[in-house]
């Protein structure tokens, strides 16, 4: 498994949203299909979601520091991909967690048990260094996941193309955001999670 | 650990700068206030749960660095997304208290209140029963002036183990 990396925040990001930050990290070999175990994980959490737990899920201290951070980012803070609000939608909408593969199953299950909202993007076995930041464009204000100079993907939004997780990926990144008040080391935590499921499967 | 930036990407649209030079400290009160806006909506609309409050849309975008402008009237949708949502509460739990005043005076003077009826769903209670003010022994006893409530346990087949009972029986 490989080192959990601190991206880098672009000075007005980090002067706008003091505490705001990127975590990330590798997991060799691209998409593969979902284990049994992993399978009858998500069954066995489907199962305990209810209808209450989807309305209370909102409330919780982490998921409402990050649907804060999405009011405070001219959101709609009920709109966000990869959040756990989304998650357990997905799952009352679906009657459950059809298997979708690693790493999607993967960071939906990391994210069902910490609350905290994972990314995963592929790369090229290029972009093996500290190189994902967190930056605003500066005409726009547009915040945005990048790597190197390339747009990965806008902050709670879908991968761009050239970073989505293909069978032609060499390696995938899973990102995490620390929202300001979030602990890092939960989110440190949600990563790890996410990564030993990927590479067990 | 972590990547610095180069300097060209140090600048920002001089409309932003400035007004994170100048305001940053409205700018950080109206977020904070943001913040605390979603999540009062958030605890009332757990709060209200079962009863679905129906919260008015935001207005989307992208996420971004916004104007203080911007943060203005977004602090504005949110509030008055919020009021909305108090407002909406409000008006149901007072139908609510009325129906259980409603339920008070059918039980103390029932002669009052002939064929009222008064459903669990109107107390915001989950379930199909009601409170229904109807004579003792039928017609007799509407003819005699026997009123009385009675008490509906509501469908049997509303809960999934009944449903599972009955299909066992089918």
């Amino acid at each position: 498994m490989s080192e959990i990396l601190a991206g880098a925040v672009s000075p007005e990001v980090e002067s706008e949203f003091p505490g705001i930050g990127v975590r990330f990290c590798f997991v060799a070999g691209g998409p593969s299909k979902t284990p049994a175990g992993l399978s009858q994980e998500l069954d066995l959490a489907a199962d305990r979601i209810t209808g209450a737990q989807a309305v209370r899920v909102a409330a919780e201290p982490v998921a409402a520091l990050y649907r804060a951070l999405r009011a405070q980012l001219g959101m709609d803070p009920s709109v966000g991909e990869g959040t756990a609000e989304d998650v357990i939608r997905r799952r009352l909408l679906e009657g459950g967690f059809r298997p979708s593969g690693i790493p999607a199953d993967a960071i939906t299950l990391a994210t069902l048990e910490t609350g905290i909202p994972l990314w995963a993007f592929g790369v090229s076995k290029a972009l093996s260094g500290p190189r994902i930041s967190l930056w605003s464009d500066p005409s726009t204000g547009v915040v945005e996941l990048r790597s190197d100079d390339l747009r990965m993907a806008t902050l709670f939004g879908e991968p761009h193309p050239e970073f989505e997780v293909t069978r032609k990926s060499e390696q995938m990144c899973l990102v995490a955001l620390v929202a300001p008040g979030v602990v890092p080391e939960i989110v440190e935590l949600a990563l790890e999670r996410a990564v030993a499921l990927c590479v067990t499967s | 650990m972590s990547t610095t930036f180069a300097a060209t990407d140090r600048t920002p649209s001089p409309a932003l700068a400035e007004d994170a030079i100048l305001h940053a400290g409205a700018r950080d009160a109206l977020k904070a206030q943001i913040a605390r806006i979603e999540t009062a909506t958030v605890a009332l609309v757990a709060e209200a749960h079962p009863l679905a409050l129906d919260l008015a849309p935001v207005q989307p975008g992208p996420p971004r660095l916004m104007s203080l402008g911007n943060l203005e009237s977004r602090r504005d949708a949110l509030a008055l997304r919020l009021e909305d949502a108090r407002a909406q509460l409000t008006t149901v739990r007072s139908r609510q208290d009325e129906a259980r005043a409603q339920i008070e005076l059918m039980l103390s003077d029932p002669q009052s209140y002939r064929w009222l009826r008064v459903s669990r769903d109107e107390l915001g209670l989950p379930g199909c029963g009601h409170w229904h003010v109807r004579p003792r022994l039928g017609l007799i006893g509407m003819l005699a002036g026997w009123w009385h409530v009675k008490i509906s346990s509501g469908c049997p087949l509303i809960c999934d183990s009944g449903q599972r009972r009955a299909l066992t029986v089918l």
